[in-house]
C-alpha cells in the first residue's frame, strides 16, 4: 500500500484548515493500511495530535540554523524523507508557498508532478488525476506513474471512518541551506488589509443580509471555510464591509474555486467581479435574482437561517 | 504745456511697461502652433458681438450678469468722461465729447451699486463659485475701479465749485459741489486737478496690472469670442490629421494658450460640473488657473516650455474625473475649451501606457473585439435571438433605416430590453429598418474622448467601411454617444448620411400620423436631456413632443435642457473606477427629478443613462412611486405590450 | 544587468476553448498573452526603469510576433523569437531545458517570467528553469527590485504573511502581481513598434525533458450553467453545501 506524504502548511504553529483538510483526504485516499505522514517543515510546535487526525504519524522539523526556511531548505527536507521513507506519493495544498514548493521539489527530484488536482485516484503504481485548467474553463485528465508528486486544490471536510490522532516526531535538521535565497522578513499583514483576491474560497454578502449584525455570522462561516468574507457594493456603501472587501465592477475582480452568495442579487457590475469564480453557490429569497443565471447552485433559503445552519454544521465537523 | 508733456511721459511709461508685461506672457503664445480660426469672419465678428452685446451666457446667473452687464454699460460711458480728463491735459478747454456728459453722473451710480452688488456677491450668494478664484486680484480691481470712479467724481465736483454753469449735465456732482464748504471753495482748481492726475495716473497704472490679473479678460474678451470654435460642439478635433499628444505649454495651440489668460475666474465652469458636484477631483476653473499659472511660469523663464503637465501640473485624478459633458464649456461666457484640453493631456497618458487596468481592458477589448464589453464580435447581435421576428441584415438588403444599434445597447443586460422594445415597435410599425449585426463596432465616441485616438479612427474607419456597403435613407441610433460622433466626427471620415437620434425618428412617425396618439393613461414624467443629445447637438425637441403627443404630463426638472445634470457615464467614466464621494452623479440628478410632486416616471433617451439611472435607484431612498424609464417605454403599457391603437 | 523574460501565449480567457476531441485545437484557439507573463513584463520594466538594465523578451517562434512587438511597444530593448520547432502544447517542464540554453545564449543574469501557465498541470516553468540552470528562484513575486548586486523580491505566502526575499544573481523569478497594472499599448505606439522592430531569431539545437507525467485528454468542467436548486430548508442546504465542497477535494471523482 502507498506510503503517502503530506506536506503541512501551519500558521502561527497550527496547521491551516486546507492541509487539515488534506490528512483526512489523504486517509480515505490511501485507506486504512496506508501509511500517511505528515510533514510541517516550519514553526510546528503548536500541533497537536486532533489537529491531524487521520495520519499515522507527524514529524515535526525544526530546522538548525534558520528561522524562516525558504522553498530550498523545504524541498531539501522533503527530498531527503521521499527518499528515506521511501514515499510514492507527496501531496501538497495549492497554496502560494505550496504550489512553489511542489515544483522545487518535482525539479530537484525529477519525479512527475502534476498540479491543480481536484479529484485523484491511487493505483498500484500510478496515480490519476484531473486538474483545473485554463482557469477552471476545462479540466485535464493524467496521468503519472508513481513515485509522483501532486499539488491538490482545498480538500475534504468529513471524515468516512473513524480517524485516529497520529505519533507526533519531533526532529531537527542541520540543512545545508543555499546563501543564494534568503529570506530577509516576514511582514504580516494586518486585517484590515485583507486581500480577497487571494482566497480559494470567498462567501460574499449582499444587501439580502438584511443588517450589519449578520455580517459576524457570515464572516465566522467564511473563515470556517477556510476562506474570507466579501461583500457587494450595497453592503460596502454602508460601511458594514471594508471597501477593500467588495466585489465588483467598482470593487475587486476574483476568480476564486468556491463563490457564496448570501443575498446578492447579481447586478451586472457585480457579476463582472466574480463571474469566472469554480463554484458558484446562490443564496436569494428571490427566485428571479440575475445571480441565479450564473449560479451552478442556489437556493431561496434565507440567508441568515441558512449561514446559522452552516455554522452550526461545520462547528461540528470540526470537532 | 509742461502737464501736457508730463502726461504725454506718463501715458507712454504706462504703454510700454503694460506692453512688456503683455509681451512677455505671450512669448509662448508667439511661439506657439496657431490656430486655424479665422475662417468666417463675419460669422465669428456678429457672433462675437451678439454674445457680449446680449451677455447671453452671463446673464444666466441673473444677479451677476445684470450687474456685470451695468458694469460694462458703465465703464463704457465712463471711458468718455475719462478720455476728457486725459484731453483736458493734453489739449486744454477743448470740450470734447460733450455729448456724453450727461451720462456722467448715472453711469458713476450705476458703476458704484454694481460694484457693491459685486462685493455682496463675492461674499455671500455666488461665493461657492468665487471659491479658488484669487481674491488679492479682485480686491483689487474692486477697489480700484471704486477709487477711479470716485476720483473721477471728485473731480467733477470741483470742477463745478468752480464752474456752476455746467452743473445742468451732472446733477449729482452738482449737488455735491454745493456742499463743499466755502474754505476750500476758492483752491476748486487745484483740487480739481489733484482729482484729475490721481484718476489718471490710476487708470495708468491699472494698465499695467491688468497683463498680470483676471482683468485681463475685459481686453481679451472680444478676441476670444472672435476666435471661438464655431465648428459642431459635437466635433472634439477637427480632421483626421493625428497631431502627437500635446503635454507641454509648448506643444499647446495659441488658442488653447489664450484661454488660459482670458479665463475671469468666475467659476460658471466648476458650478456646473457633475465631478465637481459629486467630490471629485475635477474642478475646471481650477484646471485653467493651473495651466495658466504653468504658462506665465514657462512666459518667466522660471520652469522650462516643455515640462510635462498631465499628472504634474495637473494631477491625473483630474484628468480622469471629467465626463465630457460640457457643461463647462457651455456656461463659459469667455467660451473657454476646458474639454479638448483634457483629452489632450489624457491622449500624452494614453500614449504612455499608464491606466487605470479598467481603462486598458476596455481598450484592449475594443481593439481586440470591436467592443468595449469584451465579448466576441459574432456575439454582438445575440440580443436579437429573443426577438420573433427577423431584422434585416442591413448589409445584404435595402432598408430605409440603418440602426447603429451601439455598444451598450447591443451588450448590457439592463439595456438590451430596450433595444428590443425599439425593435419590436418599428417591426409593429412596418418600418424598413436593418442592423450590420456583427460588423458593428464601438462608435468611438467615449474612446476619442478617453484620448485612444488612433483606436477612435481605425473604428470609425471600419464602421464606415461596412456603412458604405449598405444602402439606406438614414441613420437611426438610440445612444446619443453614438449619434454624435457619426454626426459630427465620421463625415470627416468618408460618412455622408443623414443621422437621426430614436427620439426624432419616433417623433417624426408620430407626426406624420405612422402612429397614433391613443390614449394612454396620463401619467406624471420628467425627461432627463442626454448630455450628447441636447447640449451637444441641441436636440431637445423630439423626446418631448413624444411624451406630450402620447398625452402625459411633462414636468421640467430644474436643470433641463441645456442646463442638463450630466449622470456622469461620459467620456470613459462608466468603465473607470468610481471616484466621487457621495453622491454620485446619478444619484443626484435623480434625486432632482423626484423631488417633482407626484412624478412616476423618470424619462431618459439614453443607454448609459438608463444603466446609470437604475442603478441609482437602487442605491437611494426615494418614493416607491418614481420609476426609470426609457421614452421606448411610452409606448408600452404595464402588460409589457405595445399599446393598442398606436399603429394605424 | 541583463534581464530576459519569457513569454508565452495562451488560449484568450474570454473566449470559448475549443476542445476537439479530448485535446486543445490551437489552430482554432484565439491566442493572447499569458496573464501572470503580462504581469512579468510589467515587473521588468519597472526593474529596467529603476536599475537601467537591458531587458530582452523572449518567445517561441510558433507563439507569433505580435508578442514580442507589443512587449517592444511596452519597453523591451530586444525581442528574440526562438526558432524551436515543438508541438503548441508542450509543457513548461519539458521547455524548462531549452529557454535554459537560451538564457545562456543570451547572458541574461535575471530570468523573470509568469508565477504559472494557464495551461500548465505539470508544473511551473520557474523552478524548472532555475534547476536547470542551477540559480536560485522565487515563484509568485509581487514586487522585484534591485538593491546592490541582489534582487530584493516579495512573496505573497498567503494567510497575510508577506515574505521578503533576497537572491543573489544571477537568479530566476515567477511573478504573481506586478506593483502596477499591466501598460496599455496605443495603436501608434504598436505601429512604430512594429515598423522599427527588429525581432531577432535565435535557433537553438536543445532538446525538450521528457515528460514525466502523462496527459490524456482535455474535457470541459462537469457543469451545467442550468442552475441546479438545492433544498429550500436551510438544514438540508447547509448539508447539500458541505458536501459540494468536499466534491472539490481530492475525494471527487476522476470521470465525473
Amino acid at each position: 500500500m502507498p506510503d503517502v506524504l503530506i506536506f503541512v502548511e501551519t500558521v502561527s504553529g497550527t496547521p491551516t484548515t486546507v492541509s487539515r483538510e488534506f490528512v483526512i483526504g489523504a486517509r480515505q485516499l490511501g485507506g486504512a493500511e496506508s501509511r500517511i505522514l505528515a510533514v510541517t517543515i516550519d514553526d510546528g510546535n503548536r500541533i497537536v495530535p486532533e489537529d491531524l487526525l487521520g495520519a499515522d504519524e507527524v514529524i515535526i522539523t525544526r530546522l538548525l540554523g534558520t528561522n524562516s526556511p525558504t522553498s530550498f531548505d523545504r524541498a531539501a527536507v522533503l527530498k531527503d524523507l521521499i527518499e528515506s521513507e521511501r514515499i510514492s506519493l507527496l501531496l501538497i495544498p495549492s497554496s502560494p508557498i505550496g504550489i512553489e514548493l511542489a515544483a522545487v521539489v518535482a525539479a530537484r527530484t525529477g519525479l512527475p508532478l502534476i498540479t491543480s488536482c481536484c479529484a485523484v485516484s491511487l493505483r498500484a503504481d500510478t496515480v490519476e488525476t484531473r486538474s483545473q485548467i485554463y482557469g477552471g474553463r476545462a479540466e485535464a485528465l493524467a496521468e503519472a506513474a508513481l513515485p509522483a508528486v501532486l499539488s491538490v486544490n482545498s480538500g475534504t471536510f468529513k471524515a468516512t471512518a473513524p480517524l485516529s490522532p497520529p505519533r507526533i516526531i519531533e526532529r531537527s535538521i542541520d540543512v545545508a541551506g543555499d546563501s543564494r535565497l534568503t529570506i530577509d522578513s516576514v511582514e504580516l499583514v494586518e486585517t484590515g488589509d485583507i486581500d480577497i483576491t487571494r482566497f480559494e474560497r470567498l462567501l460574499c454578502v449582499g444587501r439580502g443580509i438584511g443588517s450589519e449584525d449578520n455580517i459576524e455570522v457570515a464572516r465566522t462561516v467564511s473563515r470556517l471555510l477556510g476562506g474570507e468574507l466579501a461583500a457587494s457594493r450595497q453592503v460596502t456603501d454602508r460601511g458594514w464591509v471594508a471597501k477593500n472587501q467588495q466585489i465588483g465592477k467598482s470593487g475587486k475582480t476574483v476568480t476564486p474555486r468556491v463563490y457564496l452568495g448570501f443575498g446578492v442579487s447579481g447586478a451586472p457590475e457585480h457579476i463582472e467581479g466574480m463571474r469566472d469564480s469554480g463554484l458558484i453557490i446562490a443564496v436569494n429569497t428571490d427566485p428571479s435574482a440575475p445571480i441565479f443565471d450564473i449560479a451552478h447552485y442556489g437556493t431561496t433559503c434565507d440567508a441568515v437561517e441558512l449561514l446559522e445552519s452552516l455554522a452550526e454544521r461545520l462547528n461540528d465537523l470540526q470537532q | 504745456m509742461t502737464e501736457a508733456w508730463i502726461l504725454i511721459g506718463l501715458i507712454a511709461l504706462s504703454v510700454s511697461l503694460a506692453s512688456l508685461r503683455l509681451l512677455r506672457r505671450f512669448r509662448p503664445i508667439f511661439a506657439a502652433a496657431p490656430s486655424v480660426r479665422t475662417d468666417h469672419p463675419r460669422v465669428r465678428l456678429f457672433g462675437a458681438l451678439a454674445d457680449f452685446g446680449l451677455h447671453r451666457r452671463l446673464l444666466r446667473f441673473r444677479f451677476a450678469g445684470s450687474y456685470h452687464a451695468v458694469i460694462v454699460i458703465s465703464f463704457l460711458c465712463l471711458l468718455t468722461a475719462k478720455i476728457r480728463s486725459f484731453v483736458e491735459i493734453l489739449a486744454p478747454q477743448s470740450d470734447v465729447l460733450r455729448w456724453a456728459m450727461p451720462l456722467h453722473d448715472p453711469a458713476v451710480l450705476a458703476m458704484l451699486a454694481a460694484v457693491s452688488a459685486a462685493v455682496v456677491n463675492r461674499l455671500w450668494f455666488g461665493r461657492g463659485r468665487y471659491a479658488g478664484s484669487n481674491q488679492r486680484d479682485a480686491i483689487i480691481i474692486l477697489l480700484a475701479i471704486t477709487f477711479i470712479v470716485f476720483a473721477l467724481e471728485a473731480e467733477a465736483v470741483s470742477h463745478l465749485v468752480a464752474h456752476p454753469l455746467d452743473g445742468a449735465l451732472f446733477p449729482l456732482a452738482f449737488a455735491l459741489s454745493r456742499l463743499v464748504p466755502a474754505s476750500i471753495s476758492d483752491q476748486a482748481g487745484t483740487i480739481e486737478t489733484t482729482f484729475r492726475w490721481l484718476h489718471i495716473s490710476s487708470i495708468l497704472a491699472f494698465l499695467v496690472y491688468i497683463p498680470g490679473s483676471k482683468h485681463f479678460h475685459a481686453i481679451l474678451g472680444l478676441p476670444q469670442l472672435f476666435l471661438r470654435n464655431i465648428g459642431p460642439r459635437g466635433q472634439l478635433f477637427p480632421g483626421t490629421e493625428i497631431a502627437p499628444p500635446a503635454n507641454t505649454i509648448s506643444s499647446q495651440s495659441r488658442k488653447a494658450l489664450l484661454d488660459l489668460y482670458a479665463c475671469s475666474e468666475c467659476g460658471r465652469c466648476h458650478a456646473s460640473c457633475p465631478a465637481y458636484a459629486s467630490g471629485a477631483a475635477l474642478n475646471p476653473k481650477s484646471l485653467i488657473m493651473t495651466l495658466r499659472a504653468q504658462l506665465v511660469s514657462t512666459a518667466h523663464g522660471k520652469i522650462p516650455a516643455d515640462a510635462p503637465l498631465a499628472g504634474v501640473a495637473i494631477p491625473l485624478e483630474s484628468l480622469w474625473a471629467c465626463t465630457t459633458c460640457f457643461a463647462c464649456m457651455a456656461a463659459c461666457p469667455l467660451h473657454i475649451e476646458h474639454v479638448p484640453k483634457i483629452v489632450d493631456l489624457r491622449r500624452s497618458l494614453v500614449e504612455e501606457g499608464q491606466l487605470d487596468a479598467s481603462l486598458t481592458a476596455i481598450l484592449n477589448s475594443a481593439r481586440r473585439y470591436g467592443n468595449v464589453f469584451k465579448r466576441p464580435a459574432r456575439q454582438r447581435p445575440k440580443w436579437v435571438e429573443e426577438l420573433d421576428f427577423e431584422i434585416p441584415d442591413a448589409r445584404e438588403s435595402d432598408v430605409d433605416y440603418l440602426w447603429f444599434v451601439g455598444d451598450h445597447a447591443s451588450f448590457h443586460p439592463v439595456a438590451i430590453s430596450k433595444s428590443q422594445r425599439f425593435a419590436k415597435l418599428l417591426h409593429a410599425a412596418n418600418i424598413s429598418f436593418g442592423i450590420l449585426y456583427a460588423e458593428e463596432r464601438s462608435a468611438g465616441n467615449d474612446i476619442r474622448r478617453i484620448g485612444e485616438e488612433d483606436l477612435f479612427q481605425e473604428l470609425a474607419r471600419q464602421n464606415i467601411d461596412a456603412i458604405k456597403e449598405c444602402s439606406f435613407k438614414a441613420v437611426v441610433t438610440m445612444d446619443p454617444h453614438s449619434f454624435n460622433t457619426l454626426l459630427n466626427e465620421y463625415p470627416a471620415f468618408g460618412l455622408q448620411a443623414t443621422v437621426l437620434h430614436h427620439t426624432e425618428l419616433l417623433a417624426d412617425l408620430i407626426e406624420s400620423g405612422r402612429l397614433a396618439r391613443p390614449a394612454a393613461p396620463k401619467r406624471r414624467v420628467t425627461y432627463h436631456d442626454p448630455c450628447y443629445l441636447g447640449r451637444y447637438n441641441g436636440r431637445f425637441q423630439a423626446a418631448r413632443t413624444i411624451i406630450e403627443s402620447l398625452g402625459h404630463d411633462l414636468v421640467e426638472m430644474p436643470r433641463n435642457r441645456e442646463n442638463s445634470f450630466c449622470c456622469g457615464a461620459g467620456g470613459g467614466r462608466i468603465f473607470m473606477n468610481e471616484v466621487s464621494t457621495h453622491p454620485r452623479p446619478a444619484e443626484i440628478r435623480l434625486r432632482e427629478g423626484a423631488e417633482i410632486n407626484g412624478v412616476e416616471w423618470f424619462l431618459v433617451a439614453c443607454p448609459k443613462d438608463y444603466v446609470m439611472f437604475s442603478d441609482a435607484r437602487k442605491s437611494i431612498e426615494i418614493s416607491s412611486e418614481v420609476s426609470v424609464k426609457e421614452i421606448v417605454d411610452l409606448f408600452y403599457d404595464e402588460n409589457g405590450d405595445i399599446i393598442s391603437n398606436l399603429i394605424l | 544587468m541583463k534581464i530576459a523574460v519569457i513569454l508565452r501565449n495562451g488560449p484568450d480567457p474570454l473566449e470559448e476553448l475549443p476542445i476537439i476531441d479530448g485535446k486543445l485545437d490551437w489552430e482554432e484557439a484565439s491566442l493572447a498573452l499569458d496573464l501572470f507573463d503580462d504581469y512579468a513584463l510589467e515587473e521588468a520594466v519597472l526593474l529596467k526603469e529603476q536599475t537601467g538594465a537591458e531587458l530582452v523578451v523572449v518567445g517561441l517562434v510558433s507563439h507569433g510576433v505580435r508578442l514580442l512587438q507589443t512587449a517592444l511597444a511596452r519597453g523591451a530593448d530586444r525581442a528574440v523569437k526562438l526558432d524551436f520547432d515543438v508541438p503548441d502544447d508542450t509543457s513548461s517542464r519539458a521547455l524548462a531545458p531549452v529557454f535554459a540554453d537560451a538564457v545562456r545564449h543570451l547572458g541574461a543574469d535575471i530570468v523573470i517570467t509568469g508565477v504559472q501557465g494557464a495551461g500548465d498541470i505539470f508544473g511551473q516553468l520557474g523552478p524548472f528553469l532555475a534547476t536547470e540552470l542551477d540559480w536560485p528562484q522565487v515563484n509568485g513575486a509581487i514586487s522585484i527590485e534591485a538593491v546592490d548586486d541582489r534582487l530584493h523580491v516579495r512573496h505573497d505566502a498567503g494567510a497575510g504573511r508577506v515574505l521578503a526575499l533576497g537572491l543573489t544573481l544571477p537568479a530566476v523569478v515567477g511573478v504573481q502581481a506586478s506593483r502596477r497594472p499591466p501598460s496599455y499599448v496605443s495603436g501608434s505606439k504598436l505601429r512604430k513598434a512594429i515598423e522599427a522592430g527588429a525581432i531577432e531569431t535565435l535557433r537553438l539545437t536543445s532538446a525538450i525533458a521528457p515528460d514525466a507525467a502523462k496527459l490524456h485528454s482535455l474535457q470541459r468542467p462537469q457543469k451545467d450553467r442550468q442552475v441546479e436548486r438545492l433544498d429550500d430548508d436551510p438544514q438540508k442546504a447547509a448539508e447539500q453545501i458541505i458536501s459540494l465542497l468536499a466534491n472539490q477535494g481530492i475525494e471527487g471523482k476522476i470521470n465525473a
